[in-house]
């Protein structure tokens, strides 16, 4: 499904809009949702506001729009009440925010771990090593040292280089 | 789990270094599936797939061979309190609930809680402190599971949990450590502002939310993102190193200022462990600690930190109802507590 506001990107997000008692759901791909989410209704309804009376209505309009995850419901009131996301699409679907969570926990955004493959092709490296560990568990059981304490160093050669 | 009951687990056997001041050294990782949603919001029958999938997975190793399996919905909760007790599932994981279960290596240095507050929760476990043991451990077996599991990893984030605080590498590093010279010489309160500005946190015996017993803390990394594995590893080890040497100096003051004092209260402490009748469990871990500081400064010599270890841990509400085959109120528990700990400490 196409993005309902700018009818190019994907929509990821759902925004539920409560106007005069009417509900409203909008499809939105994250980068709508983030502008409709903040913004200031399109119109505004007249030029003789006062800033407080301006703050004021932007911060109602705030509380009635709210961003869902569509994929597992959760809806970001409830993630900022509970700290816990539903799902690995919350972290996308809540956009700039979510970042700003996790510089406010860990001081940076940034991974800096170890790389993991997502297509689950079992490394070569990783075969050798189960394969050596039945070798040797073999190798014990049949009370063979001498064979065993070779594998041991095989294994040994095999992580270190593995690191 | 009745061959559990009067085991203790090597991570308590005192065999690490500095075991009377570290009880022990842990690591976890906290890993999900990509295509579930997170253990809060996935449904029972979805979640008992989750289970079956990472059970399968974890079976398979070596490093399980043999394992314990228990699904928490099929455990009394005397069961549940007492796989609590001894660090192998958490607060969270006991309460009530489909699809959650545990997979525990046999000499139990290695735990996988299944749908925790992630599908994965792996943790190692070694004796006194051993950071790099577990840490090696841990990833090890992490990486192995990951050959067979398909975890939700995505750019730039890393690995996603259900909590933003785990976010990024999933791991977190930590000790039990006993403290009893920081808290007898009053100085507890500079500790934990000083180690409230190198991103650690300090726990109760049991972890969030839990008191502090018998002067155990649980001191833990907090980082997953903007830093490497390896670098946590080397942090919270330079964190750990300094508490310790904190908790040496103490010791040295309070031997300077108050000798006799202290010696009184460590002597005092093993009579009445000794000889009382009646023993609640603050009460026991309180008289073990200055004990156990009594062997670190070397006023106590005929009593081993891993007959204290197990003192504790069999001093346990659950662990006594389970040494003693039945279940007990409060009093008789405190009853049966003084009983064992009298026989055991007469043993030595």
């Amino acid at each position: 499904m196409l993005c309902e506001n700018c009818k190019i990107r994907e929509a990821k997000v759902t925004l539920i809009e409560v106007k005069n008692g009417q509900t409203k759901t909008l499809h939105l791909c994250p980068i709508c949702a983030e502008k409709l989410s903040l913004g200031l209704p399109e119109k505004s309804a007249a030029g003789s506001e006062s800033p407080g009376e301006k703050a004021e209505k932007k911060s109602r309009i705030e509380e009635t729009r709210e961003l869902v995850c569509s994929t597992c419901g959760t809806t970001f009131s409830e993630f900022a009440k509970k700290g816990r996301f539903g799902c690995p699409d919350c972290y996308f679907t809540f956009g700039d925010k979510v970042k700003e969570i996790l510089e406010e926990i860990h001081g940076s955004t940034l991974y800096q771990g170890r790389r993991y493959s997502t297509d689950r092709k079992v490394s070569e490296l990783l075969k050798r090593e189960k394969e050596l560990e039945e070798a040797l568990e073999k190798a014990v059981r049949e009370e063979n040292f001498e064979e065993a304490a070779r594998i041991r160093d095989e294994l040994q050669k095999l992580r270190e280089n593995g690191k | 789990m009745r061959e559990m009951v009067e085991r203790t687990p090597r991570w308590l056997s005192a065999e690490g270094k500095f075991p009377e001041m570290v009880i022990s050294s842990r690591a976890r990782v906290a890993r999900n599936l990509e295509g579930f949603l997170f253990p809060g919001k996935l449904d029972g029958k979805l979640k008992k797939e989750v289970l079956k999938e990472v059970r399968k997975a974890a079976l398979s190793l070596p490093e399980f061979k043999e394992a314990l399996y228990f699904e928490i919905s099929e455990l009394s909760d005397l069961d549940r309190v007492f796989l609590a007790e001894r660090h192998l599932i958490s607060l969270d994981l006991l309460a009530d609930g489909e699809g959650k279960g545990v997979i525990i290596s046999r000499d139990e240095t290695l735990s996988l809680m299944i749908n925790e507050e992630d599908h994965i929760r792996l943790q190692a476990f070694a004796p006194g402190l051993n950071l790099e043991e577990v840490f090696e451990k841990v990833l090890r077996v992490e990486e192995k599971l990951g050959e067979m599991l398909n975890y939700a990893y995505r750019e730039p984030y890393g690995f996603l949990t259900s909590c933003p605080t785990n976010t990024g590498t999933g791991l977190r590093l930590s000790v039990l450590l006993h403290l009893a010279g920081i808290v007898y010489s009053k100085q507890l309160e500079g500790l934990l502002r000083n180690l409230a500005k190198v991103k650690v946190s300090v726990r109760g015996l049991y972890g969030e939310g839990t008191n502090v017993e018998g002067n155990v803390f649980q001191i833990s990394s907090l980082l997953s993102l903007g830093v490497s594995e390896r670098e946590t590893l080397e942090s919270f080890r330079d964190v750990v190193e300094i508490t310790l040497d904190f908790e040496k100096k103490s010791r040295e003051i309070l031997l300077e200022n108050m000798k006799e004092a202290l010696e009184d209260k460590i002597q005092r402490s093993l009579a009445i462990l000794s000889s009382a009748r009646l023993l609640s469990f603050k009460e026991t871990a309180e008289y073990v600690s200055a004990v156990r500081l009594g062997i670190g400064i070397g006023k106590i010599f005929d009593i081993k930190v891993r007959t204290l270890n197990e003192l504790l841990l069999f001093s346990q509400p659950a662990h006594l109802q389970k040494l003693f085959g039945k279940e007990m109120g409060p009093q008789e528990r405190d009853e049966k507590r003084a009983s064992y700990v009298r026989t055991k400490l007469k043993a030595e």
